[in-house]
């Protein structure tokens, strides 16, 4: 039990301690001050969250304690005595007092009734807190009492008879006194060592205290110390040792002058020189810091369990993503399948914007802008009234229906009917999300609309999606005909195809030049007449159109299986986003905030590692990680 | 008593015991308190009943104290032989050790005599100490045959101890017992525990039988009978026999403790055990059992009262969730004309001829050849009527939902539980997927919808005979007119535009069907113009108010189909399991019960049973 020089002041009345000693102690108070300061701030900013209120909860019962030491350092070591009903608590007290001052005795039980509190004559008990509370001052000039206070506590597992004030029902007052002690002595005899009222308002007050057990009644009753042990250690007690005396046989040893047994002497030597004396800082500070480490167990005990449905939340969200983006692919999928004028469209304007000159391309154009020609060309062919008038109004249906399909295929896209999802789909994937959101305790951090709000969300959402979507598939399609056209009709294709259009044209020419220079002139054959040229008109048409059909076809053979990637692609991107945009940002919110507890637990337990130094006491105390 | 009277009073106690065996298990979802932890039923379900029945009736004695008070010494005494092991850790006793008379019960009597244990034969001492989660019962016989005959000695575990069980056991054991031995200490003669357990006992009438251990006799005498009085005014209980036994081990490991008695009637522990008048105990426990179950305010009727309040709390929730939340209007989008009339048409078949059913359906397949560019299919009607249905029908399904997400706010527990459990995450995400599958089943056109289509036309043909021969005479008409149309078309002078170029066959058909379509729309208009007028010769029912009828009944019976559904889905077992719990009130065993409780107090006031 050597105090080396760098060890923090130990005793009130011991030679001055060095300065660098001081020094750290102070540090230590600061940086436990800026912890507890941390963690009120924390509170104070947290999101409205149910685990978070349960946490301030928690943060306002221990608070008062944590800030007390610094105002209760210096002063003297509270030491309370506690256990069951003529166990020998106050018969313990006499017996180190060496006078009868508790009442005791097997008369009455309970025969303590109030706290009775042995003291030095000069000690200031307001630094105990009781304020106006009853309690029995027993003033002693004791050398055991030089630096520390005992105080005698009534029973936690009886009440008074009846006659007495009821109102100070025994475990109230236990409740009151017990948070004022530094050190708890539990007192147990053979009966009474494994009530659970005991034991229930132990576990209630020891994170921040330290303990020492004693079995006070040897003479009459079997040693039962393994049985205690191993029941404390169960319940999550840390037992470095039990005492084992007789309070009663001490008590009067030392009224008549004969010497203590061993481990009366023991008990006392214990509680005198080395907690009260030497290591009074030490275990204050130690207090604190053990009660704070206990508050960041229940803390993390208690956000981690609710942090859980967050965590089915987050999943949820993904998986009612996944869903809603399977049912849109599949419905683009179909759309862009059923609609070719689309992307016929879209590759003749690349091809058209590709190949400026020529005149096969000059031919393409007009054909785009009248339409079908075979229907014109029937028109053309009809000999009479009927039959112009049939033609004519098929052709002009024909051609109504064409530009309507092509006015259709451009809508296509904006309607949000052929995205493959409704309304439906949005507001039931919304209701599952929200039901998950409200599970994780997130009601209040997420707006939940209801009735036409809820409708106007939803609606507004999908219409929203759909322009996403469609602005994505032109651009995308844009993108591909543009790709396919550099890829398929680059210049040399549009020479192939040029020359192909002039075969039939250029050999109608040679032919009638032919005719007309050779023919006609030398050998005086006749004129070809417009017959000649008609028909052949017609078969340049002909060919011309086939060429065009071939082109088309050369352009998109395979272009299907792309357009189906670029409906993958265009799913696969975010645009689900804004369905679940609220409840992810308030789970975030949740987690980023649990986080900043965490970063003030790192700190704090840096600093609790500095103070690892109660070890060389032999007392026990509550694991801290135990509920 | 009568012979008559008891075995009434027996069916009594019966009918009450049935009572609470059915409401026991709802105990918990109807949010009452489990009467299992009451003291009344324990002094049904342990000692009442068990005891009832036997023809021989017998005492029960029992050793019970907090840990380490000596119970199992003194159990050890009373049965002259060391079954029940002391150990000097507490809370070791486990299960109770029973020790009955020699040659007097079979281990089924046993068994029924303490109906929550199981009932083991005793081997070791250190059965009782054994580590068991079931509740064991061990069974010895007295080997010395000193034991009354109808005396039957058990001991406990503790009922202070850490072990929650034990005191379950102790508490069990102190119901059927008729007699308590008390192991009381200077340490433990008032804690709260001891107090609130023998309190108990007195209230429901036991004789007890107060031991001080641990005693430093003769000097601590005068302190007993301090201790004593204050027992007394704790536990409202006056001790039959008060005795004090001193600390002494091998006093007591040879069997021959000596109890002091503390008052002049007691004499010698064992003696005075034997010499107690058993019928007036027994008399005596039973009807402070009976006063405990029929106590007004903590007995079976509160139990009971309770029972029914909250059963009516059930059935007010659940009037409310049906007023309030359930899904009562759908509002349907347009039907497509062709479901409604196609119901109609079939019945109409059997009344027509078969040559205009022939004719007319031809030109129908040809018309809907012609003009299907132009017009969207049937099968597309039916698929968007679906989709707007489903929106429409979803809509309104999460209207329900709001509401039940308000409830569960706002709403008493029993409403917030109900809306709870359909608004859990997982399970309204399941709720939906079911509620879209059994929509899918759905045909559009029920088996129902075309028995009234058919009920409902039976009864106008029936009524009004010649408007169904005014429909069938224009059919007829018609199918004669369309042909006969064709062929004229087909004759007059656009023959030669029909001969002349034999390339426009397509339009030759083409034209045919749009002279062919403004025809038969002609000849559909007389017809109905002909049908408007004959119905209203015939009076009564105009056939348009026939179709609007049948137009609204489709809508109807399809709005309650859907309705049906979201109940059977979504809120169907809420409802049901609010229905079982608020019928409750109304079962027959709970009203039994009541008129046997009142039967019961009133012989009480009259008569003792026994």
């Amino acid at each position: 039990m050597n105090d080396s020089p760098t060890q923090p002041g130990l005793t009130a009345r011991g030679p001055a301690e060095p300065l660098e000693g001081e020094w750290d102690q102070h540090r230590q108070l600061a940086d436990f001050d800026e912890i507890l300061r941390r963690l009120r701030q924390w509170v104070d900013a947290a999101p409205r969250w149910p685990a978070f209120a349960r946490s301030a909860a928690l943060l306002e019962r221990v608070e008062p304690q944590l800030k007390q030491v610094r105002l209760r350092l210096d002063s003297v070591l509270v030491v309370g005595f506690v256990g069951g009903t003529g166990t020998g608590k106050s018969t313990l007290i006499n017996a180190l007092a060496g006078e009868q001052v508790c009442q005791a005795g097997k008369v009455q039980r309970p025969t303590t009734l109030r706290p009775e509190v042995l003291c030095n004559e000069t000690v200031d008990l307001s630094v105990l807190g009781l304020g106006d509370f009853p309690v029995e001052v027993h003033r002693r000039k004791l050398a055991l009492l030089e630096n520390m206070i005992l105080v005698d506590c009534p029973d936690p597992d009886t009440q008074p008879t009846a006659g007495e004030a009821t109102a100070n029902r025994n475990r109230d007052v236990l409740r009151a006194v017990l948070p004022h002690c530094d050190v708890i002595v539990v007192v147990g005899s053979q009966q009474k060592y494994k009530t659970e009222a005991v034991i229930s308002e132990l576990l209630r007050h020891a994170p921040g205290r330290k303990l020492v057990f004693v079995q006070s009644q040897a003479t009459r009753d079997e040693d039962i110390r393994s049985d205690w042990s191993s029941f404390l250690a169960a319940r999550g007690f840390q037992v470095r040792e039990i005492y084992l005396l007789d309070a009663q046989e001490a008590l009067e040893a030392r009224l008549n002058g004969r010497p203590v047994e061993p481990a009366f002497a023991g008990l006392a030597h214990l509680l005198q020189v080395q907690l009260a004396n030497r290591a009074r800082h030490r275990i204050k500070r130690s207090n604190a810091f053990h009660l704070c480490q206990w508050t960041f167990g229940q803390l993390h005990a208690l956000l981690d369990e609710a942090q859980q449905p967050l965590g089915r939340l987050e999943r949820e969200v993904s998986s009612q993503q996944d869903q809603l983006r399977e049912k849109i692919r599949r419905g683009l999928h179909d759309t862009l399948q059923s609609n070719r004028y689309t992307w016929r469209t879209k590759l003749l304007e690349q091809l058209l914007q590709k190949w400026s000159g020529g005149p096969f391309a000059g031919f393409l154009r007009l054909v785009n802008a009248l339409g079908s020609w075979t229907r014109w060309a029937l028109v053309a062919r009809s000999r009479s009234a009927t039959e112009l008038a049939v033609t004519s109004s098929l052709a002009a249906l024909s051609a109504v229906r064409d530009k309507w399909n092509e006015a259709r295929a451009a809508r296509v896209l904006s309607n949000s009917q052929h995205l493959g999802i409704t309304v439906a789909d949005v507001a039931q994937a919304r209701s599952v999300l929200l039901a998950y959101a409200e599970d994780a305790g997130l009601d209040e951090l997420v707006d939940i609309r209801s009735g036409s709000g809820r409708e106007r969300f939803c609606e507004q959402t999908l219409a929203d999606l759909a322009g996403q979507v469609q602005l994505r598939v032109d651009d995308a399609l844009d993108v591909a005909a543009r790709q396919r056209v550099a890829w398929r009709a680059g210049p040399a294709c549009h020479w192939l195809f040029e020359l192909l259009f002039l075969v039939v044209p250029v050999g109608v020419i040679v032919k009638l030049g032919m005719n007309f220079f050779y023919e006609n002139l030398v050998q005086a054959k006749p004129l070809l007449g417009t017959d000649y040229l008609v028909h052949s008109l017609i078969w340049i048409l002909v060919a011309a159109f086939l060429l065009r059909g071939a082109l088309l076809w050369w352009l998109a053979a395979g272009l299907r299986g792309k357009v189906m990637q670029v409906a993958d692609e265009v799913v696969r991107g975010g645009i689900l986003e804004p369905l679940a945009d609220d409840v992810t940002q308030a789970a975030t919110r949740v987690h980023g905030h649990c986080d900043a507890l965490w970063r003030v637990e790192r700190d704090f337990q840096r600093l609790a590692d500095e103070l690892r130094q109660v070890e060389e006491l032999q007392v026990s105390e509550l694991e801290p990680g135990w509920k | 008593m009568a012979e008559g009277d008891y075995q009434h009073w027996v069916e009594n106690i019966t009918l009450l015991a049935d009572a609470v065996r059915e409401l026991e298990p709802l105990c918990e979802d109807l949010q009452v308190a489990p009467p299992g932890e009451q003291p009344w039923h324990g002094a049904l379900f342990q000692h009442l009943l068990p005891q009832v029945a036997r023809e021989h009736p017998v005492i029960i004695v029992a050793v019970a104290g907090g840990t380490n008070t000596g119970k199992s010494t003194i159990f050890n005494q009373l049965a002259v032989a060391e079954v029940s092991r002391t150990e000097r850790f507490a809370t070791k006793t486990k299960h109770p050790v029973c020790v009955v008379p020699r040659d007097q019960f079979e281990p089924h009597e046993v068994q029924q005599l303490f109906p929550r244990f199981e009932v083991r034969p005793w081997q070791t001492d250190e059965d009782a100490t054994r580590e068991a989660a079931e509740d064991l019962l061990f069974l010895t016989e007295d080997r010395h045959g000193h034991q009354s005959a109808r005396l039957v000695l058990i001991d406990t575990p503790d009922i202070d101890g850490a072990l929650p069980e034990n005191w379950r056991r102790a508490e069990l054991v102190r119901s059927a017992a008729d007699v308590l031995v008390c192991a009381l200490t200077e340490q433990k003669y008032n804690d709260d525990a001891v107090v609130r357990f023998f309190r108990h006992a007195g209230d429901a009438d036991k004789t007890l039988i107060v031991v001080f251990n641990f005693v430093d006799w003769p000097d601590d005498r005068e302190l007993c009978l301090g201790w004593l009085a204050t027992f007394r005014q704790m536990t409202g209980a006056q001790p039959h026999y008060v005795y004090a036994a001193p600390r002494d081990r091998e006093a007591a490991a040879g069997l021959r403790l000596p109890f002091y008695s503390l008052e002049p009637t007691a004499t010698d522990l064992r003696r005075d055990l034997s010499d107690l008048k058993f019928t007036e105990i027994k008399m005596r426990s039973c009807r402070g059992s009976l006063r405990a179950i029929l106590d007004d305010e903590q007995g079976l009727p509160r139990f009971l009262r309770d029972v029914g309040t909250q059963a009516d709390r059930f059935a007010a929730a659940r009037d409310i969730l049906v007023r309030d939340v359930c899904v009562r209007k759908i509002e349907l989008p347009r039907v497509p004309g062709h479901i409604i009339w196609q119901p109609v048409w079939q019945w109409l078949k059997p009344h027509r001829t078969t040559f205009d059913i022939w004719v007319h359906g031809f030109y129908n397949q040809v018309g809907k050849v012609v003009t299907a560019p132009f017009r969207a299919s049937e099968s597309e009607l039916e698929d968007r009527f679906r989709a707007a249905e489903w929106e429409s029908y979803h809509r309104a399904v999460q209207e329900m939902v709001d509401k039940l997400r308000l409830l569960r706010k706002c709403g008493n527990e029993i409403i917030q539980a109900a809306a709870a459990q359909v608004l859990r995450g997982s399970e309204l995400e399941e709720l939906f997927h079911s509620l879209k599958r059994a929509y899918d089943e759905l045909p559009l056109v029920s088996r129902d919808f075309r028995e009234h289509v058919d009920g409902t036309l039976e009864e106008f043909s029936r009524n009004n005979p010649r408007a169904l021969k005014l429909v069938t005479g224009s059919l007829l008409a018609g199918a004669v007119v369309r042909p006969a149309l064709t062929v004229s078309l087909a004759c007059i002078p656009g023959a030669e535009i029909v001969a002349a170029s034999a390339q426009t066959a397509a339009t030759q058909a083409a034209a045919h069907a749009a002279t062919h379509t403004i025809a038969t729309v002609g000849i559909d208009v007389a017809a109905a113009l002909g049908t408007n007028i004959g119905a209203e010769a015939a009076g009564q029912w105009s056939l348009t108010e026939l179709l609007r009828g049948i137009f609204r009944d489709f809508y109807q019976l399809r709005a309650e189909r859907l309705i049906a559904l979201v109940h059977n889905e979504m809120t169907g077992p809420v409802l049901d399991r609010l229905d079982l719990l608020a019928n409750v009130a109304s079962s027959p065993r709970l009203r039994a019960a009541e008129r046997a409780a009142g039967e019961l107090r009133g012989e009480m006031i009259t008569h003792c049973p026994l």
